[in-house]
């Protein structure tokens, strides 16, 4: 099912987290990944959701999200149009013997070494869902330990604004 | 505009519902709201508070005076269990559409989240049931919020919204200033109108028709668009289905009113509808007890889809046109766009489909409602939910929008008794016919009392058939006349007994001569009745569609 990047801005009340992640359990829509934060008005929160499905049940979350009182805007993001990035720390089994080979592999992905231990390797690494995917299966044969997903956020280009 | 003053928040709160010209509150006191209740005592205000036995009949009361009344009804309530125990009568509002202020006491800001004395987080269990809520931290934000609530609550479409208000908060003090709230409407952001161009395609569609149906459901008596209908359906001349909720919004006495369609819709009606080829659809949400198997419901026709809320279309139907504005506007607008018409071979065919079903006997539920509407034609009917529900609904002949007081989308048995204190307080000059049957009667049978206590009028007539008929009903007819729990007892019960503990007259009828002599001894008693008519526990509602099954493959006993 295809990826839909749904950039919100809603009220900052207690509350409306639980109105948005209620109206997905109800409805059994999706959630991906979701992330919050604050934004330039201390009065609003932008809200990022990451959700799967048909067109028709894209549409009808929309309304839906709408609907909410303390929902502001809903806009959705298309990740190859529009600045769109999560952040991933992973964590590598490494052996003095492979330890090289990883890193090296891991630079084609401009993923950053943020830890080194006698075992593993935890990278950083900032971007959409291909390039986080592609990454993955690179450091698959050398044995995932664990990982950590922020969630997709986004921004639209230029000067338009949410 | 008038000046500020130095109020108490509790204060505040009458003084907010005074702005909204609320005459009555459905309230239960409690801990918390103590001072809030202090605050109605002292003052001088024209608010009657009304207390029912159980706060979610007083939440059915303040739904039934919405309906009639169009305005946004108010039930108070303490904290923990008090607002638990409206959550039936919210969820209730909810899913029928009805604008409710319901204010809930809660602990003092302090006790918050110490799991303190009849604490619950009342915002958080309502959350999914309302159409907004709010908990009030900040006595300076109490009267914006309850204007708001206000405002949410009619808006658009309507439902209830829940504000709950720490005890705290009803002991500080505030600035009020009074606002007139008809200024503040007038002066809102209009809505957008309707879509031009999609209402002149719903036109070409209507226009191109050759057999058309209009299906028209609560939305049209919501937006008060009963008028607009009648002079829509009158100059296409397409026939006119209803919804349940959508009842009373086209006179059932019209040659064009097809009455209820779905599961116990008319045959002549449920035909009309899975054979038209135009569906017009006003202010319904084509829920499934209407379309059946969704499929068949849909087949060969053009689906025109009219409502205020966007969230509608295209949730149980495609449609090929659908228009997003209130009802009455649209229908308004698009008058003169649909050509003057009749369809005389398609009004031939629908006349052929008629299916006389078993022949009623003397004594029997269609004879009962047919006496009942006689007797009471323009009264505000109101029901509890079940097999008298369905055959109040198909036999009764409604004439005004509002007449027909049910709970349609949640089904809640016992909503009826409630409901009809709230509307004979909001019509004190009319008739308010209470038809239950014994087992939606006895979940909140309390209320009599309540009934008496105000010595309101309402009419009941209890059909008692000793079991929940209409569950045994699908027992018989799904499930081998294994009567699982439906049996209540064996006539033990004396119902009436009931009645006349809390002063109220009662009589018992087992057939139509007595039925014609209670009716003519009561006619023009101003004081609550109670009327139990025995019938059999083999009495079905028919015509009847298996739930999932085309709505044109109808069971007949």
């Amino acid at each position: 099912m295809k990826k839909h990047v749904l950039s919100l801005l809603v009220e900052n009340n207690s509350g409306v987290l639980s109105r948005i992640a209620g109206l997905f359990a109800r409805r059994g829509y999706n959630i991906d990944s979701l992330t919050v934060g604050i934004t330039e008005n201390t009065k609003v929160s932008r809200i990022t959701i990451v959700t799967s499905g048909d067109e028709k049940t894209l549409e009808q979350i929309k309304k839906q999200l709408n609907k909410i009182i303390d929902v502001i805007k809903v806009l959705e993001i298309d990740p190859d149009k529009e600045v769109c990035r999560e952040l991933v720390f992973i964590k590598v089994k490494a052996t003095d013997g492979n330890r090289s080979d990883i890193i090296s592999i891991s630079k084609l992905f401009r993923a950053n070494v943020v830890d080194v231990g006698r075992e593993s390797l935890v990278f950083e690494i900032t971007g959409i869902y291909s390039k986080v995917e592609a990454f993955f299966r690179m450091m698959e044969p050398y044995g995932i330990l664990e990982f950590v997903r922020s969630g997709a956020t986004g921004l639209q280009r230029g000067k338009n604004l949410l | 505009m008038g000046s500020s003053q130095r109020l108490l928040g509790s204060e505040i709160v009458v003084k907010c519902l005074e702005e909204q010209g609320t005459k009555h509150v459905f309230s239960f006191p409690g801990g918390v709201v103590i001072p809030l209740f202090d605050a109605f005592y002292r003052m001088d205000h024209d608010i009657q508070q009304i207390e029912p036995c159980h706060e979610q009949n007083g939440v059915h009361a303040a739904d039934g005076y919405a309906r009639v009344t169009g305005r946004a009804s108010v039930a108070i309530t303490t904290s923990g269990p008090g607002a638990t125990n409206a959550v039936t009568g919210i969820a209730n509002a909810y899913l029928d559409s009805v604008p409710l202020v319901v204010i809930t006491g809660q602990v003092a800001q302090a006790l918050l989240g110490k799991d303190s004395f009849q604490e619950i987080d009342i915002t958080s269990v309502t959350m999914q049931i309302t159409k907004h809520n709010f908990q009030v931290n900040d006595v300076t934000m109490l009267a914006t919020t309850l204007r708001e609530a206000f405002r949410i609550a009619e808006s658009g479409r309507p439902g209830p919204v829940v504000v709950d208000i720490p005890k705290d908060i009803f002991m500080t003090e505030a600035d009020y200033t009074p606002i007139d709230v008809e200024t503040l409407k007038h002066n809102a952001p209009r809505r957008p109108g309707p879509q031009r161009d999609a209402v002149m395609r719903a036109a070409e569609f209507i226009n191109a028709a050759k057999r058309p149906i209009i299906y028209a459901g609560g939305g049209v008596i919501k937006s008060n668009a009963s008028e607009e209908l009648i002079s829509f359906a009158k100059k296409s001349g397409i026939p006119v289905a209803n919804s349940l909720m959508g009842l009373g919004s086209f006179p059932r006495t019209d040659p064009l009113s097809l009455g209820l369609v779905g599961m116990h819709g008319s045959h002549e009606c449920n035909l009309a509808v899975i054979n038209c080829d135009t569906l017009i659809a006003i202010g319904a949400r084509f829920s499934d007890r209407v379309t059946g198997n969704i499929n068949e419901f849909m087949r060969d026709k053009k689906i025109i889809h009219i409502d205020i809320d966007p969230t509608e279309f295209e949730k149980n139907v495609p449609t090929n046109v659908h228009i997003q504005a209130d009802v009455k506007e649209v229908l308004k607008i698009m008058l003169p766009l649909v050509e003057e018409k009749t369809y005389p071979d398609w009004y031939a065919q629908i006349d052929q489909w008629p299916v006389k079903g078993r022949d009623c006997d003397e004594y029997c539920p269609k004879n009962i409602i047919e006496r009942l509407n006689k007797a009471y034609e323009d009264a505000y009917v109101v029901t509890e939910v079940g097999q008298h529900q369905m055959w109040a609904g198909q036999y009764w002949k409604f004439k005004y929008p509002t007449q027909f007081n049910t709970s349609g989308g949640l089904g809640t048995m016992g909503y009826g008794l409630g409901a009809s204190i709230g509307i004979q307080l909001a019509k004190p000059d009319s008739d308010v016919v209470l038809i239950a049957g014994d087992g939606s009667f006895r979940m909140n049978c309390q209320e009599l009392i309540t009934v008496s206590r105000y010595k309101l009028p309402i009419k009941i007539f209890l059909f008692d058939n000793q079991t929940l008929g209409m569950v045994r009903q699908w027992q018989k007819l799904f499930h081998g006349k294994r009567y699982a729990q439906t049996d209540l007892d064996q006539g033990t019960t004396d119902y009436c007994k009931l009645a006349e503990a809390s002063g109220i007259q009662s009589f018992t009828v087992e057939n139509l001569d007595d039925l014609d002599e209670v009716l003519e001894e009561i006619k023009d008693k101003n004081e609550p009745v109670f009327v139990r008519c025995l019938i059999s526990k083999e009495e079905g509602v028919y015509p009847m569609v298996a739930a999932g099954n085309p709505i044109d493959e109808l069971y007949y006993e």
